[in-house]
Formats: C-alpha cells, structure tokens, sequence
C-alpha cells in the first residue's frame, strides 16, 4: 500500500500541472480525498492520462444540472489505493467534452448516460445510443422539471381521492 | 460453421430480472455479445431531487434490496462527512455488523443460484435453507428480512442487547458448521459443480485492472481490491478483514471467494458481538446538514459502491450520484462469454452476480 503523502505528492504534481483550483485532505486512516477544478476542459485528457501514470482507476462520473449557474459540472471521480481525486470539469451549456474511453475503458457506460440525461455531448466515441431510456422518451431528463405526479403517474392517488369525495357526498 | 444471432432475455437468464442480450452465435459457441440495459429504469437518482436529504435514507435503501445496507451507509457517510458528524464508535460497530449479515445473506444467495443452474436442485435447497438462518437472525434483530433500516445520519436505529447477542451466537454456531462442514465442501469437491464451472468464464487481473473490475468478480481472477481494506471505513481497520482471492478467473472461482467470504464474515459477525463498546448509537436527531460535497465508498456485497453526494444548505440535496460494482461487471461478460457454449451462458451471467436493480436505479 503506498503512503499518504506519496499519493498527495503525486496528485500535487498533476494539479501544479494544469490550471485550475485544488484542495486536498486526509482523513484518519490515511486516504487523501483531493478536489481538482479544471480552468480549462480541454486539460482533461492530460490529466487522465497523467492519474492513469499513477495507476488511478475510474470510479465514476457525475454530471450536475445547470442551476442558473450557466454551466453544467462534469466530476470525473478516480480511486488511488483507496485515495480519492475527483476531476472537475465546467461545460456551458449544449457543449462537448472529449470521451475518455481510450485512456478508461471503464466511461463508455458513464459518458453514455450522462449523454442521455444531460445536455452534455461527447466527442471521439463509436456509440452514442441511449443506455435506459427509450428513444420516445425526451431527452435531458436530469435537467427538466418533471412534477412528482407525472413520474409516479398518479392515476391512483387520483382515484383514492375521487373515491373519498364521492363517499363524502353519499353521507 | 453455421452462423447466427440469439436473443437471450430479458427474463430467464438466471434471474427473473430483465436484461437483454443479443448473442452471435457460431455453432453451439458464443462468439460475440450485445447487452441492452433500459428495461426497469427507476430515476431513482432524480427522485432524490424530489425529497428532502432525510427522506431520500428510506427512498435509497430501495435501490436494491440485496446490498441494501450498503446504500444508505455510503450515503450517511457522505453527509456526516460533509457536515463533520463524529458517529460514535458503537454505531460504527453496529454498521460493520449490519453490512456483514447482508454480505452473508447475499452471497449465499448467489452460490444457491449457480446450484440450481447446473441442475443440481438439492444442493440449492440445502444452500437456502441454510441462508434462513441469517434470514431469521435479521428479521429478529432488524424486524426485517431484507431492508434492515439500520442507517441514520449520524448512527445506526438499532442495537443489540446482551439477549440478542447470545441469540445471535447461537445462530451462527448452526449456519457455521453447515457452511464449512457441509457446502463448501461439496463446492469444492463435487464433481457435477466442477465440470460445469471450472475454467468456464475466465478473465485474468490485467483484465480486471483494464475494465476497472471489483469485488468477488475481480478477487477470483486474483485482483484483492477490497474497500475494507484498502480505504476503510466505520472501524473495518480494527476488524480482522481477510481478503480472500482465487487465482484462476472462472465462474467456480468467483463462487469459492463468496463461499469464503461468508465464512470470513461469520468471523467479523463474532468479533463485531465481542468488541462492542458501550455508548450512544447515534449522534443526535435530524442534524443539519451544510452546503457541500463528498464521495464516500464501502464494500458492498458486489464490490465497491460509491457515493457523491452534493448539498447547498437546503433540505433538498443539489444531487446525489452513485455507482455500483454491476455497472463494470456487464461489460466483462463480453470477455467471458465469447468462445464459452450456450448452455453456459446462465451460469456465466450468474457468476458476476449482477444486480439488475442497482444497474437500473
């Protein structure tokens, strides 16, 4: 198991490597969590390969919906012997970032499904379909309103309460 | 050779879950595969930006009912540690013992599921009636046989007292002897069980390594990545955690290390009961919970799950995104399978363990 702060010092080195903010951490049994935000989205891949250096494997990507701020947020979440380093990365809207297939084998389901719930594109992948929602479906869902009632189809609920009114009335 | 296409799915292959494969076909061969996901998606992810963070713990234990101690767990952890909540060290014990009688009930699950693949319906019974044990030992401690319930930001809603404790022993003195005396030998030795699974299936670590695999999946093809250990959580680094690997990659492999985490978990059960300190079991009702973000991971049954969670100081949380160990393990099939013969397609499919729910949350 490598040490902490060879881990830090190797995330050090590809943070003082691209532009952008960075944070660090430790906690108590000695696994870093460290925080990277991108100035610049075309640095991702640099940086991918340079964690895939470090043998990081990649856990997971998050897409975060824009919420006024004028942009989505991509958080590519890597795992080094337990330490964590999540890449962020700023999309304005209807924008495209570069896959990270042919470094990761592991994001083609990821960038898929953020492909399908977002407004987000992807560049330099072979397939695009959709992962779990039907082609009927329309797209983005993560980022529209869609009420409560609609999702849950609420026909029953409906019907409970037609019921009760319906009762009350007979009394 | 004649050549064709064969659809498997979405129901009856091993599980009465729906995913769908489209398998090519050369002879009797499996000579390449697609798998189309999509047929039971919740939303459950954007259902959290429905409900408040509190509501979202019984909304999240839903995801999948095998590893459901697991979900909940990743995600208290990463509202504690966004909100800086101390869990005291009881409840971080009463934690271990929860996720350790799920991974018990859910692997066993799985290895009575390749018995009755391979046809060999007495050794499935034998296997699930033995699992009723742990079955029974949970409804009794949690009042529940699947979802436990266990988590609460800050803690844990149950606990054990010293009846319960002597009950708990006492059942696992039945399973144990059942479990090495009785069914792992008989994994290890039988020669139906064999036949049908021993270098069916392969995959190497470079290949784990390479598709970013977890779990009994990648500790059977000899890849011990194990989040206990290697970024633990709750008190797993005072546990005697055994990493258990097998070398050779095959769907027997990857039954024997769930055959001997069960065995090993038992272990981590007793010492749970042993070392429990005295103190609170929770940090306090409904704590608030500040603007931030965290990732949190644990070993679920299936392998790491993980957890980012995303708080803006509302009730509300901004977003809550998580990945679990089946999302990797779809993909190896088309390793696995290409080459191997129709008839072991179940039995390969079974052997990544793969949770339909969770893929599909």
């Amino acid at each position: 198991m490598t040490d902490a702060s060879t881990i830090k010092d190797r995330v050090m080195s590809i943070a003082r490597m691209i532009r952008g903010e960075f944070s660090i951490s430790e906690n108590r049994h000695g696994r870093v969590t460290a925080w990277i935000t991108l100035a610049d989205k075309d640095d991702l891949i640099a940086t991918c390969h340079a964690l895939k250096a470090f043998d990081a494997r990649l856990s997971m990507i998050t897409a975060l919906a824009d919420r006024n701020a004028g942009f989505n947020l991509l958080a590519y979440h890597f795992d080094i012997e337990g330490s964590t380093v999540t890449v962020k990365v700023k999309l304005v809207s209807g924008a495209s970032i570069d896959s990270i297939v042919p470094i990761f084998r592991n994001a083609d389901w990821h960038e898929r499904e953020f492909m399908e719930f977002y407004d987000i594109k992807c560049t330099g992948r072979t397939d695009n379909r959709r992962l779990f929602l039907d082609e009927s479906v329309d797209g983005r869902v993560m980022e529209r309103l869609i009420p409560l009632s609609v999702i849950s189809n609420a026909a029953s609920t409906n019907m409970l309460f037609e019921r009760l009114i319906t009762d009350r009335e007979k009394q | 050779m004649k050549s064709f296409n064969m659809p498997v799915g979405p129901l009856h292959v091993s599980l009465e879950e729906p995913m769908y494969f489209r398998i090519d076909v050369e002879g009797e061969k499996v000579a390449g595969l697609e798998i189309t996901a999509g047929h039971v998606h919740r939303g459950i992810e954007y259902l959290t930006a429905k409900r408040n963070i509190y509501q979202n713990l019984a909304l999240i234990e839903r995801v999948c009912s095998l590893c459901s101690n697991s979900h909940p767990e990743a995600y208290c952890m990463a509202l504690e540690t966004i909100a800086g909540i101390e869990v005291p060290e009881r409840a971080q014990y009463l934690r271990v013992f929860a996720d350790e009688i799920k991974r018990v009930a859910s692997h066993m699950f799985n290895v009575a599921i390749l018995a009755h693949v391979v046809g060999f319906e007495s050794l499935f019974m034998h296997v699930m009636e033995a699992r009723e044990i742990m079955q029974d030992t949970k409804e009794t401690v949690f009042g529940n046989r699947m979802d436990l319930a266990a988590n609460i930001i800050g803690g844990v809603k149950y606990d054990i007292d010293a009846a319960q404790s002597a009950y708990i022993i006492s059942q696992l003195d039945r399973l144990e002897p059942l479990l090495l005396n009785e069914i792992i030998p008989v994994y290890e030795t039988n020669a139906t069980i064999q036949s049908r699974t021993r270098g069916i299936g392969r995959i190497t670590r470079e290949h784990c390594i390479e598709y970013g695999l977890m779990g009994p999946v990648a500790r059977g093809a000899g890849h011990g990545y194990d989040v206990r250990t290697a970024a633990p959580y709750a008190v797993y680094d005072r546990m005697d955690v055994e990493v258990i690997t097998y070398p050779d990659g095959d769907v027997w492999s990857r039954a024997m290390v769930r055959l001997k985490e069960v065995a090993a978990s038992i272990r981590l059960l007793r010492q749970c009961l042993r070392d429990l300190p005295d103190g609170a079991t929770d940090a306090g009702p409904l704590p608030f919970i500040p603007a931030g973000e965290a990732v949190t991971k644990v070993e679920a049954p299936r392998g790491e799950l993980v957890y980012y969670v995303n708080t803006d100081g509302t009730d509300i949380p901004a977003r809550v995104k998580w990945r679990v160990p089946s999302y990797m393990n779809w993909d190896v099939l088309h390793l696995m399978m290409v080459g191997e013969g129709i008839s072991d397609i179940p039995l390969i499919v079974n052997s990544i363990d793969p949770c339909i729910s969770c893929t599909e949350r």
